[in-house]
């Protein structure tokens, strides 16, 4: 059994790397890699599971970060925007415009990520129902849409 | 040497690497270890007064350096066109979540916890709910010293009332227009108050440091317009305050003027030296920061039996809520523009900005113009109704063109969009000529709607913008100027003009990313879609200022005149033999001979723009020219209705503007659909739900719905290019104008499938749903 | 956010589970979090002083078939059921329930336990008569106490669980998964948001059995010869700021009869 109390030292698996860090057990997932490790690409938009903005992948999966202690986390693989480099979900929200303030642009990226390896083919009720998690107040989701029917092209080629 | 123009090609935005890659860091993304975080308590009631608020327990939590109340700053009112609002509630709370205690501690966690120790005691006062109510006779004076706050001289109060502005428009007679008019249509139309919602939620940072200086970070649009305003509020010189706006996480108008920042600095200075974070949860970002106004309004249209407009008369009552902040002058433009796009010869308008006990309201895309297109438009469908006309058909005939009068009296020149062509696009997108109505197989109803807009910045008449142009030793040259990146893409924009104007490669321009009041130059404000339009202008003269620099110190080594001197392609040469020329590379920071003997300097373009022409309205008939340039366009919609349950979509949204010059193309785009999609959120779901206190029930994204993936129509952008004279080749501004018509047209349409005029947003199933019911009873 | 003296315990099985939260006083078992999360930050009167992480208790994390039954462990998440698919209905309920991300948090067993009006996720297993398994701190220095119970028998409103109560499982026959079934699930406005109404539809030999959430402030569900009698067994719905009752009203019945016209 685990049993956290007061200022711990987490061992995290985060883009690759084993991270040590002075936490709390307190710590969600969102502000331990914000505050304490200074990836702020991940994005507080509510705090309360209902935007998206602060989606990470854990073990392959979306989720929202806010909603997650820092210490459940312990021997998964964390993946923030920082561990993703070049990949072709970037390109398209660039190439087709998928953002324009971007505050939402890198969960809405790891969240097409995860999705586009769980479905490969065309699939729009997948896309519904998997982009639905998380809100753009900017592009009315149209370069959203385009830069996903983008990147599964090229992750097919 | 020969280049093709960049113009109107869409290249990728500059900021796509940082923002793709996480690397951009917005303000919240820049906090300095040993900062202090403030955590606020909000008022539970929308109107009470104060009794006994008890921090001792919350001064005593451990990690805890302060806790305050508005007792704290007796003497200091904050405000942007009139100081109304104290910092924290003094005596009385006006509105649900208003700022009522601070807490300051060394971490976030400990502040949170200390605020639920702090004890106060409210007395509950009626509260008013709507503008009407607040204008009943007997209703509680909100703001007794309404009299007596600072306030600049365009925004018109009536101390005793609770109307903190009224602009008036009389043009011709209306009454007696009216009065022979054989057709006379009237409507009531109206739609609580709502938010912005943009993604980053408001944070200011601010640390008065030990050497007296102040700087703050903030996610604002408007850093200079918030120096100005904090050093009124402060008492400090704009010399000793710094503002750093970072790129902002979508500002819509609500991060224009001022908001979190003063009581940020207020906290900073009782504690030198330590920086001071103030962060709106997203709660607070909704309920307690301002969002956008609420409507109620009346409008009577008299018209010839053939549907040529000869008068409007109209009330458009703007709920502000407890404080007036941006929303007085929200009004005051909302009268300037307030027939809508058409030729309307005589009108009488009041606009007025009412206090109520809601959440306040500031700015948002459209200023104003949402609200008066969608009640002139709802009531042209009733006028389009009784003449049993194709309201398309009504709308092209009463099209505004130059020539024709504006509200204020202003002659609408030359550089007027062509509007019955935004209009034949439009129509052309939805199929218009095919049907408005049709009932689908599975007995859903099919309808299509169509609504005009026009928008001229409602700006001071000295807005202004700046830019200063500097090269680095590789030749490339750097654009600064006082625009905040809120997503709108306004460097790209600016970035293409730069590279245009110095015939320079796209890859060799940089506009620089903050906005900082201490080293960026001056710039009103990031609203009004006037950035492209003002700063372009300002970025042109900087390129010309720069480019003439150039030219003279080359011309002492290719030894001939400057006006011989060409720059291009990153050269500059003789124009009649380019081959005689030298690289930017060895000019802008100076020429240097082989010798060793060096002349010139660094080259630093300076450019700067004031609006043109701009005057004030006179305070009984509004007569003025308030407007800068006018942006026209028309939008339509087809939707779709389950008549069963009201379940409806808008299944197409299209949008014709005319832009003047498309600079940048796939922003353009990216600007007017988001704007649709925002419109579609606005007209079918986007609302407070007040409790019958007037306490927000919906407060939060779980239970105040914006639109999701999936959800939004095909859309159709389409640019019409009458050039605008004196724009950035000919380009005007269009930000913001794609919402304006959204909620007109979707009225219409979903009027037109349910059978029965819906006066009222937003509209939801359930609102169709019972329309529907008691039209049938 | 959670406050800073939080502490976190993560038992291997469920009698340690049990045994942590006899040991401390105003401890929750964590599953999703979602529910936890959200009324931490929002209301004063939601201690949350410690957490029980239950997710790494191997009978609550597994999902099953054997026998004839389909076991679900408490902490699975939403997704991960509802990928498997093996209860359609189940899998369509699910579906509907806040937002894949969520979901992939989000678990059944704190769905169910959980404070809000929806949980969602127990139609199905009212309508399937499921069994849960569950283990409670023992009386004094007794052992902790497991028992199999039937989900309908300690439902009433809501889940009906002893202080310290841990739900492990549940089960049901996969010959009621292979029933024939209708889902409807109505919002205000858009896609994520709770349900004005969900309706879950099954038709058995008997008649239908028919499950709603969301039209009244707790689940509810009834059996009937036909879909509108069990439609009136449960009761008139209640409004609130989403909607009136009487549109929750109105759209029952066109739920029902379209959930109906499926079945027929
Ligand atoms: C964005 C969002 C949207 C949502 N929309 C919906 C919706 O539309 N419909 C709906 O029904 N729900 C919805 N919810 C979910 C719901 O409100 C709860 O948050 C969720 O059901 C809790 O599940 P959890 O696993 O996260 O539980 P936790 O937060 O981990 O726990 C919730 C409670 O249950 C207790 N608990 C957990 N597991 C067990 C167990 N095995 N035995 C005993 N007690 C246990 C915990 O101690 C706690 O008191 C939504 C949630 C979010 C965040
Ligand atoms: S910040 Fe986590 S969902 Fe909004
Ligand atoms: S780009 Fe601004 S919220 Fe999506």
């Amino acid at each position: 059994m685990k049993d956290y109390a007061g200022p711990i030292e987490l061992s995290l698996r985060i883009n690759g790397e084993t991270r040590r860090v002075q936490a709390r057990p307190g710590d969600s997932l969102l502000r331990l890699l914000r505050e304490r490790l200074g990836l702020t690409g991940t994005k507080c938009g509510c705090e309360n599971g209902d935007c998206g903005a602060c989606t990470v992948l854990v073990d392959g999966a979306p989720i929202k970060s806010c909603m997650a202690l820092a210490v459940e986390c312990e021997g998964s693989d964390i993946l923030t925007i920082e561990g993703l480099r070049g990949h072709p979900v970037q390109k398209a929200f660039a190439v087709e415009n998928g953002f324009q303030c971007g505050f939402c642009t890198p969960g809405m990226i790891l969240n097409a990520v995860a999705l586009l390896s769980a479905h490969p083919e065309e699939d729009e009720e997948a896309d519904r129902e998997w982009m639905q998690s998380n809100i753009c107040r900017c592009t009315g989701y149209e370069g959203i849409r385009l830069a996903l029917a983008s990147a599964r092209r090229s992750l097919k080629d | 040497m020969t280049r093709t123009s960049q113009l109107g090609s869409s290249p990728e935005r500059s900021d796509a690497p940082a923002k793709t890659s996480g690397a951009l860091r917005y303000t919240d993304d820049r906090v300095r270890p040993g900062t202090l975080h403030a955590a606020v308590l909000y008022s539970p009631h929308a109107h009470a007064d104060i009794g006994r608020i008890d921090c001792a327990a919350a001064l005593a939590f451990p990690g805890v350096r302060g806790a305050f109340t508005g007792a704290d700053w007796p003497d200091v009112l904050i405000g942007l066109y009139m100081g109304d609002k104290p910092p924290l509630a003094r005596g009385r709370v006006r509105y649900y979540g208003e700022p009522v205690a601070v807490v300051v501690a060394d971490d976030e966690a400990a502040a949170l916890e200390a605020l639920r120790l702090i004890r106060a005691d409210f007395t509950p006062l009626p509260a008013l709910g709507s503008p009407r109510e607040a204008l009943a006779p007997g209703a509680p004076i909100l703001h007794p010293d309404l009299g007596s706050y600072r306030r600049i001289a365009a925004i018109l109060p009536e101390p005793g009332s609770n109307v903190a502005n009224r602009s008036r428009i009389r043009k011709g007679d209306a009454d007696a227009a009216l009065a022979s008019s054989p057709v006379v249509v009237e409507g009531e139309f109206s739609f609580p108050p709502g938010d912005h919602a943009a993604m980053e939620p408001r944070v200011a940072i601010a640390e008065f440091g030990l050497d007296g200086r102040l700087t703050v970070g903030s996610s604002t649009q408007s850093p200079f317009g918030v120096r100005t305003l904090l050093s009124k509020a402060l008492g400090l010189p704009e010399r000793d305050i710094e503002v750093i706006a970072a790129p902002v996480g979508g500002g819509f108008g609500g991060k224009a003027g001022i908001q979190l920042e003063p009581l940020a600095c207020l906290l900073a200075m009782r504690f030198p030296g330590r920086p001071v974070r103030l962060a709106n949860t997203r709660e607070a970002d909704m309920v307690s920061s301002p969002g956008r106004p609420g409507l109620q309004s009346r409008v009577r249209v008299g018209a010839t039996r053939e549907g040529m407009i000869q008068a409007m008369d109209m009330e458009l009552l703007f709920d502000s809520g407890a404080y007036a902040d941006y929303a007085v002058n929200v009004s005051r433009a909302a009268a300037v523009a307030c027939t809508g796009p058409y030729n309307v010869p005589n009108v009488k308008a009041d606009t007025l900005c009412v206090y109520t006990n809601h959440p306040f309201a500031t700015a948002f895309r459209g200023f104003g113009h949402i609200e008066l297109s969608y009640a002139t438009e709802r009531a042209l469908d009733l006028l389009a109704a009784r003449l049993g006309m194709d309201p398309l058909e009504l709308r092209l005939k009463n099209a505004a063109r130059p020539g024709h009068t504006t509200p204020t009296g202003a002659t609408l020149d030359p550089n007027t969009g062509d509007l019955p062509a935004c209009i034949a696009r439009v129509r052309e997108r939805l199929d218009w000529d095919a049907g408005r109505r049709a009932v689908l197989p599975d007995g859903r109803i099919r309808a299509k709607g169509i609504a005009c807009f026009w928008k001229a910045p409602a700006i001071p008449t000295f807005t202004d913008a700046a830019a200063t142009l500097s090269f680095a030793e590789d030749g490339s040259a750097v654009l600064a100027t006082g625009v905040v990146e809120l997503g709108q893409g306004s460097f790209d924009g600016l970035r293409l003009i730069v590279a245009e104007a110095l015939g320079m490669d796209l890859a060799m321009v940089r506009v620089l990313r903050d906005a900082d009041t201490d080293r960026s130059p001056h710039d009103w404000t990031t609203a009004a879609s006037r950035s492209l339009f003002m700063a372009g202008r300002a970025a042109l003269e900087a390129v010309a200022d720069a480019v003439a620099q150039i030219k003279r110190v080359a011309s002492a080594p290719l030894r001939c005149p400057e006006e011989d001197l060409e720059v291009s392609g990153g050269r500059v040469f003789l124009r009649d033999d380019p081959e005689q020329g030298l690289p930017l590379s060895t000019v802008v920071l100076g020429y240097v001979y082989p010798n060793g003997n060096a002349i010139g300097g660094p080259v630093i373009g300076r450019g700067r723009y004031i609006a043109r022409g701009l005057s004030g309205m006179d305070p009984d008939t509004g007569e003025g020219r308030p407007g800068l340039e006018w942006t026209m366009g028309a939008e339509g919609v087809e939707v779709e209705l389950d008549p069963r349950d009201g379940g409806f979509r808008v299944t197409k949204a299209a949008c014709a503007m005319d832009v003047g010059r498309l600079i940048h193309p796939a922003l353009a785009r990216g600007q007017v659909v988001g704007a649709m999609g925002m419109g579609i959120g606005y007209a079918t779901r986007e609302a407070f739900v007040f409790d019958s206190r007037q306490g927000v029930q919906n407060g939060s994204l779980r239970d105040y719905k914006l639109l999701r993936y999936g959800e939004e129509p095909e859309y159709f952008a389409d640019f019409v290019e009458t050039p605008q004279g004196d724009g950035p080749y000919g380009a005007r501004g269009l930000g913001e104008q794609g919402i304006i018509g959204m909620p007109g047209a979707i009225a219409q349409a979903a009027s037109l499938a349910a059978g029965v005029e819906l006066n009222e947003l937003p509209l939801t199933p359930e609102h169709l749903w019972r329309a529907m019911r008691e039209a049938r009873s | 956010m959670m406050p800073n003296e939080l502490r976190y315990l993560r038992p291997d099985s469920a009698e340690e589970a049990v045994a942590v939260w006899s040991a401390h006083t105003g401890a929750r078992y964590l599953a999703g979090g979602t529910e936890i999360h959200t009324m931490a930050r929002r209301s004063a009167s939601y201690p949350v002083s410690a957490l029980i992480d239950i997710k790494r208790i191997a009978e609550a994390s597994a999902l099953s078939i054997a026998k004839g039954r389909l076991t679900l462990g408490a902490a699975l998440p939403l997704s991960a059921i509802a990928d498997d698919g093996a209860f359609p209905l189940l899998t369509a309920t699910i579906r509907g329930i806040a937002d894949r991300t969520t979901r992939n948090r989000l678990s059944i067993g704190g769905n169910i336990a959980g404070m809000l009006p929806y949980r969602e996720a127990i139609l199905p297993l009212l309508l399937a008569d499921a069994l849960c398994l569950s283990i409670a701190p023992g009386s004094g220095s007794e052992p902790p106490l497991r028992r199999e119970w039937r989900l309908r028998e300690r439902f009433d409103k809501r889940l009906l669980l002893d202080p310290g109560e841990l739900i492990l499982s549940f089960s049901l026959p996969l010959a009621f998964a292979a029933l024939p079934w209708s889902h409807r699930r109505r919002t205000r406005t858009g896609p994520v948001d709770y349900p004005l109404a969900t309706l879950c539809l099954v038709r058995e030999s008997g008649g239908f059995l028919l499950g709603v959430s969301g039209a009244h402030p707790y689940p509810v569900f009834a059996s009937g010869a036909d879909g509108a009698a069990a439609l009136k067994a449960l009761g008139a719905p209640k409004g609130d700021q989403r909607a009136t009752a009487e549109y929750r009203a109105a759209l029952m019945e066109t739920m029902l009869s379209s959930a109906l016209e499926e079945l027929s």
